[in-house]
């Protein structure tokens, strides 16, 4: 099960997180109430910040020595429609680094935005890596993910039709070419619908 | 800029106050149930989703508001489908819900659809306030219905996974063993029809029952799986897809469950969790290896889409740790399953892009090897005769060593039927001598039929793989996890760790922002005594590595001959072109480990390497090394030992100059070096004194002042501070006056270089100093010395009387030294204070000399 699936921006500046969906819990104090939905809201949220910097930090380095400026995927995207080639990680986090769980995140990343899942030890990662390319795929068509990265923020809606049917409740399919275009379709017809 | 417009669209949403939230909470219920100003709801929903998640405090909603999110979250259909997920997402945000609101806005009502739409929030709201416990009894009516639809089926079955996941314990024996028997169901007995277009409504046209196909066109023969190729999925075929994708998360957590639970007693009698296991999930375990051999099988078939070679890699990924899952769960499919995955290796062993795959099946291979010997009928009269005879277990297992040994099997073997047989000890705690014996030879000649040796896969990854994918991050990912959990068996049942550590160190080299706190646990596994020392020039030569690897990945392949000539090279990339200095990079990158020390012409490597300096990869590699470092030297200070050290200290002499010349890089670990030395030296005294050859012409030569100052001057204090007959019965005053001579002579060199070079002088005052602590303490413990050692300190003095520059330091420092030298019985109390004074009870103690003292001297004070 993917914990968490988490759009930020990347360079230049700052990084700025654009949308993020939690599907599990990570366990903090379940049945202790004694911690407040409050307290357990800023953990939730300084644990998702925690993980984007860290993708921005893998990211900038492997930038340092790419030779591909950000400019040159968004020209790309923005001239041939063609997705750019991704920069693609992985990293652990081990129990009590920033979850109460072992954990490992896979990042995605190319010009203005990285895309990161933060998925159970056991997860299988091939299927991870293929099904985020297909939620960017499908991102960039319906919201322009990676050249308008402005627009994710506003048009939630959008991303949470294509997050919901690429990810149900962040359980990673396994899915053919032909069970791909039958989603495909759920997709434009659910965002199109009213 | 589209980036700008993310700045000021943050800057917006967070500067909104509590009453701008109030505001377009209350805009959104006056237009929620008004289906004409849909858009401008969805708008104002997406506000305030925004806000809420770039926010960074918590926010809560108005009861009113959560009230109406959350039925229409229970009311989503398809239509509206978009607007019902983001009032899903915003209540997420605020949850999980407190008493009050949970239980007037969360309970689920049995048998509604409701309910299931509602899952994904109970999930977030956990198990707070029982929320759980009572949605779980609802979801398991639901999957057991059989005349409810199949979507209803599968949200009941997502949400008991999630629950596996998240709360195991929840799970009772009843709720898994019907699950599973439904899984086992979706798993083999979906329809193999095509689903009709949904899109297109022709009354006319035929019914068509298309089979699915099999991925590579050919119309499918056997049940169907995800593999199989339709135009259009149905409901169930969906339902085995999820089946399927969410079986090992479903496997994993119930068998922790129903292994872990030893409270759980089924019918009132006592099962073994092995039984347990296999009453409970039934005949999932053979649906499931069914279902996993189709899959083998299928995969081995060439799609006719190209992008589905990539599903099918992924596919046997998964299919290989379920079965090794399923192996632990039941053994009796070992033999069985053993074979197919071997066949696999075969199958894939050249297979480039299955490399992932072949991680897997080594994890298998270790985890089952062992069990296969006690398969079949072999373990059933092992265990029976095991217990008609009864002898004590200790000979028993030095005979069969001696057995092995005699009979000359390789040491992998050994090891492994060591420990089996020592499992078979410490299970039945009896051993029957002779039968076992008998049973053995009955192994060794039969077993080589079950038996695999994993050795073949092991080279395969820690070699081939591992040394032409190091740039590939997530097949490094999974062979670091795979180190990461077998560090164990790796470690001591192994050498893969001890041969292969050189290209394991690859994967820092190239990664080394991302693997370091791996590293930093796996450090300590591939410290031998054998190895450590050359692990101790790996990790100095890190940065080297990294640097040698960017360039053999930017040389252009298979270039025509090196060049032969010997002018010194221009950049890196050309002197991997030459016979001179290609064999110093390739010993870098090597493969295996075993030389116990660097290559002699290191220097010339850091030469050659010079241009890569500020890479940036280079850079981060040469950051990681003081972290390495100090694993290491506190591996070494805890199991070194004494002649470990011995070694040690030669190599800590050459390479604390000897460095990839990259200023702070030097820097920090000459810091550690000397800091590490006076640990070494502290915890074995007796070196200094057993290795005076090599600290003296060390100490005797001021050239090794040179750039690492503190490094010398550690080793100088330590000389003077151990090198007594306390720490060693072998400290003779012929060898303390050997060192004094060498100190004094530094002295007075030193001295000198800073008088007549001042502000250029690469020695400071500080070593000075120590030069004369260090031969005063020397001097009290041979007092012959003694007055050359006041001699020696009366000219330093005069020397510096007039040095402006700190000089008079010195000066006051000598004075102290010569007074306390003039009254040798107290001098020798004082310079060699016994080591109590560490425990500080010298400070504590009334009857302690400084106590006495400082009470002497206020008497005297006060009298006069």
């Amino acid at each position: 099960m993917v914990y968490a699936f988490i759009i930020n921006t990347i360079l230049p500046g700052i990084p700025r997180l654009l949308y993020y969906d939690i599907f599990g819990q990570d366990g903090v104090a379940d049945d202790s109430l004694d911690i407040t939905a409050d307290v357990l809201t800023s953990i939730r949220k300084s644990q998702i910040q925690q993980v984007f910097e860290r993708v921005h930090s893998e990211y900038q380095f492997r930038r340092s020595f790419s030779g591909r400026s950000v400019e040159d995927d968004v020209l790309k995207l923005i001239n041939d429609d063609t997705l750019p080639e991704f920069d693609t990680g992985f990293f652990r986090l081990r129990a009590g680094e920033v979850f109460q769980k072992d954990r490992y995140v896979i990042w995605l990343a190319a010009g203005y935005t990285a895309f990161s899942f933060v998925c159970e030890k056991y997860e299988n990662r091939l299927v991870a890596e293929s099904i985020l390319k297909h939620l960017i795929r499908y991102l960039q068509e319906h919201v322009r993910v990676l050249t308008q990265p402005s627009e994710t923020g506003l048009r939630s809606e959008r991303v949470g039709v294509v997050v919901n049917t690429f990810l149900p409740q962040g359980n990673l399919l396994f899915l053919n070419n032909r069970l791909i275009r039958q989603l495909e379709k759920e997709v434009d017809n659910q965002i199109k619908a009213s | 800029m589209s980036i700008q417009a993310v700045d000021n669209l943050f800057q917006q949403a967070r500067k909104a106050s509590d009453e701008d939230i109030e505001k377009l909470c209350n805009n959104i219920l006056d237009v929620f149930h008004q289906p004409e100003k849909l858009t401008e709801c969805t708008n104002l929903l997406r506000q305030l989703y925004f806000i809420l998640q770039v926010s960074d405090h918590p926010m809560s909603l108005p009861k009113k508001l959560l009230e109406n999110l959350i039925t229409s979250v229970g009311l989503m259909n398809e239509r509206n489908l978009k607007q019902c997920l983001i009032c899903q997402r915003i209540v997420k945000e605020v949850m999980p819900l407190d008493a009050e609101n949970m239980s007037e806005l969360l309970q689920p009502e049995s048998g509604s659809s409701v309910t299931k739409n509602l899952f994904p929030l109970y999930i977030a709201q956990g198990k707070r306030y029982g929320c759980i416990k009572s949605v779980l009894s609802s979801a398991m009516r639901w999957l057991g219905n059989q005349d409810l639809d199949f979507e209803s089926q599968r949200q009941s079955f997502v949400f008991l996974v999630a629950v596996s996941i998240l709360h195991t314990s929840s799970l009772n024996t009843e709720y898994i063993e019907t699950t599973s028997s439904k899984i086992s169901q979706w798993l083999l007995n979906a329809s193999i029809q095509q689903a009709p277009n949904p899109y297109t409504i022709n009354p006319f046209r035929k019914d068509q029952t298309n089979i699915v196909n099999e991925i590579d066109g050919t119309p499918s023969q056997n049940f169907f799986t995800f593999l199989n190729i339709g135009q259009y999925y149905t409901e169930d075929q969906f339902l085995n897809i999820h089946s399927f994708s969410m079986l090992y998360k479903w496997l994993y957590h119930c068998h922790k469950q129903l292994t872990s639970d030893t409270t759980v007693t089924n019918n009132g009698s006592d099962m073994s969790p092995t039984d347990r296991c296999k009453q409970v999930f039934g005949n999932l375990a053979s649906k499931t290896v069914e279902y996993c051999f189709r899959l083998l099988d299928q995969c081995e078939r060439k799609p006719k889409v190209a992008t589905d070679a990539e599903i099918q890699i992924a596919c046997l990924y998964e299919t290989v740790t379920i079965l090794d899952l399923i192996c632990s769960i039941e053994a009796n499919y070992i033999p069985k399953v053993h074979q197919e995955i071997k066949r696999l290796y075969t199958r894939l062993s050249h297979d480039v892009t299955a490399f992932p795959v072949i991680i897997q099946i080594l994890q298998f291979f270790i985890n089952h090897n062992i069990t296969v010997l006690y398969q079949s009928q072999y373990y059933s009269s092992l265990s029976i005769t095991v217990s008609i005879y009864n002898v004590t277990a200790f000979p028993v297992i030095i005979q069969i060593l001696q057995f092995f040994i005699n009979h000359n099997i390789t040491v992998l073997y050994q090891s492994q039927y060591y420990s089996s047989l020592s499992i078979t000890v410490s299970i039945y705690n009896v051993t029957a001598f002779p039968v076992i014996i008998q049973l053995l030879q009955f192994f060794i000649n039969h077993s080589s039929a079950v038996v695999h040796d994993p050795q073949e896969t092991y080279q395969h990854v820690f070699t081939e793989i591992l040394s032409q994918h190091y740039t590939d991050q997530g097949l490094m990912f999974d062979i670091v996890n795979f180190i990461m959990d077998n560090l164990d068996t790796l470690c001591y049942k192994t050498s893969i760790l001890s041969t292969y550590f050189p290209n394991i160190f690859k994967i820092l080299a190239w990664h080394p922002r991302t693997f370091l706190a791996e590293f930093i646990d796996i450090l300590p596994a591939l410290m031998s005594p054998t190895t450590s020392l050359e692990i101790f020039h790996t990790i100095l030569d890190l940065p080297c590595m990294t640097g040698a690897l960017e360039t053999i990945v930017k040389s252009p392949e298979n270039t025509s001959q090196l060049s032969t000539v010997t002018v010194t090279p221009a950049s890196s990339l050309e002197a991997y072109q030459m016979a001179l200095y290609r064999p110093l990079l390739t010993f870098i990158t090597r493969v295996e480990g075993g030389h116990g020390d660097t290559i002699n012409r290191l220097d010339s490597l850091h030469g050659v390497l010079d241009d890569l300096k500020n890479n940036p990869r280079v850079t981060v590699a040469s950051q990681t090394v003081p972290v390495l470092l100090r694993v290491w030297f506190e591996e070494i200070l805890e199991n070194g030992g004494n002649d470990f050290a011995i070694q040690l200290l030669p190599v800590m002499l050459e390479r604390s100059i000897l460095l990839y010349p990259k200023p702070d890089f030097t820097a920090d670990v000459k810091r550690i070096l000397s800091e590490n030395l006076v640990k070494l030296l502290k915890k074995y005294k007796s070196i200094v004194i057993s290795q005076y050859d090599e600290i003296s012409d060390f100490l005797i030569s001021t050239r090794n002042i040179y750039n690492r100052e503190e490094f010398y001057t550690n080793l100088v204090w330590c000389v003077g501070e151990y090198c007594t007959v306390q720490h060693s019965k072998t400290c003779t005053a012929d060898l303390i006056a050997k060192y004094y001579n060498i100190l004094e002579a530094v002295t007075y060199e030193t001295s000198g270089i800073i008088i007549n070079n001042d502000e250029t002088s690469y020695i400071t005052l500080k070593t000075v100093s120590v030069l004369i602590s260090a031969l005063s303490k020397l001097a009290t413990r041979c007092q012959d010395l003694i007055p050359r050692a006041i001699l020696c300190l009366t000219k330093v003095t005069k020397q510096h009387l007039t040095n402006s520059n700190g000089g008079e330091i010195l000066v006051s420092r000598c004075q102290e030294l010569i007074n306390i030298l003039k009254l040798p019985n107290f001098a020798s109390v004082i310079l060699n204070p016994p080591e109590e004074i560490e425990s500080g009870r010298w400070h504590k103690d009334n009857t302690s000399i400084p106590i006495l003292l400082r009470a002497s001297h206020r008497h005297l004070t006060s009298d006069g």
